[in-house]
């Protein structure tokens, strides 16, 4: 794939990311990391995956985010002190969400320029899958960006292409930057 | 039986959902899945049902069908999801859909309108 393409297709992941964390992001502080996590050796990581498939491509979309404390820690931000029932098997339930809804505005962006697009529901990925294992020869682009807070990793996401033809994405600042309304009930 | 069904695989979605309706003086009950929703619907009174799309076992768009083909036509449902595609949204308009909802979920931007559907 082409560097204007790796390109492109970060952006559209940057912009995916930023749209779909809003809170998190306000809430929580989170910045655009400075530096590179590995997320492999970064421990403690509990990766969630939803595929976006279309007739010229597929593509691995995953959300990766701390477990344990810090991300109860960012789950109380999110949620606020009135949370009852602040469990670590809350956090699956919490990240499968903001995932999905991730996706969902990856798909979103995509459908501009592909619009035969299907979305999975999400896999919880076990904490031994190395994200080595996911590459393979029809790999054509990849991209990561996370997020930290406080030096720390704090949100991750990541697009891996698959394709057995050549591929153009684009990036259109205008179109992809509207406003899309969320929240609100449009009637039929 | 309560004023709305909240159909979503995601807990976390049914809780927020749910919290913020009962909190808005309007009762709720919650089903995992388009199987668990319509299943609940047939046995059910519900004025209202918020139903996801992208769900295991059932999606919500052929929940939406059956109800439907079991000839509960009146019974409003909205969509609650990601998906913002048009072609989705057409597909939710043929299967009766009677409004739609792009996550996240804005309470207080919806309320409104959920209000307006019960009666409240």
């Amino acid at each position: 794939m082409s560097s204007y393409n790796q390109e492109n297709l970060k952006k559209i992941l940057v912009l995916s990311m930023a749209n779909s964390f809003t809170r998190l992001i306000e809430k929580g502080g989170l910045t655009i990391a400075d530096k590179v996590f590995d997320i492999d050796t970064a421990g403690d990581i509990g990766h969630i995956m939803f595929t976006i498939s279309g007739l010229e491509f597929r593509a691995l979309i995953m959300l990766h985010y701390p477990a344990g404390k810090s991300a109860l820690h960012f789950l109380n931000l999110y949620e606020g002190d009135d949370r009852t029932t602040k469990q670590e098997n809350n956090l699956e339930s919490f990240y499968t969400e903001i995932g999905n809804q991730f996706c969902g505005e990856i798909k979103r962006n995509l459908y501009k320029q592909f619009d035969h697009l299907g979305m999975s529901t999400p896999s919880l990925l076990s904490p031994t899958t190395s994200l080595i294992d996911i590459e393979n020869p029809l790999l054509v682009a990849k991209c990561f960006q996370s997020y930290e807070a406080d030096h720390q990793f704090a949100l991750g996401g990541s697009i891996y292409v698959f394709s057995n033809q050549s591929l153009e994405f684009t990036f259109d600042h205008a179109s992809t930057t509207e406003v899309i309304s969320t929240g609100e009930l449009e009637f039929f | 039986m309560a004023d709305i069904l909240v159909v979503d695989d995601s807990a976390t979605v049914r809780n927020e959902v749910s919290s913020f309706l009962s909190a808005n003086g309007i009762s709720v009950e919650t089903a995992s899945d388009g199987l668990d929703g319509l299943d609940k619907i047939q046995k059910g009174s519900y004025k209202l049902v918020i139903c996801d799309v992208n769900m295991p076992r059932m999606d919500g768009l052929t929940m939406c069908e059956k109800v439907r083909a079991a000839g509960k036509s009146s019974l409003p449902i909205i969509m609650l999801t990601t998906e913002s595609d048009p072609s989705m949204k057409e597909r939710g308009k043929a299967a009766g859909v009677k409004g739609w909802i792009i996550k996240p979920f804005n309470g207080a931007a919806a309320l409104g309108g959920i209000k307006s559907i019960i009666g409240k």
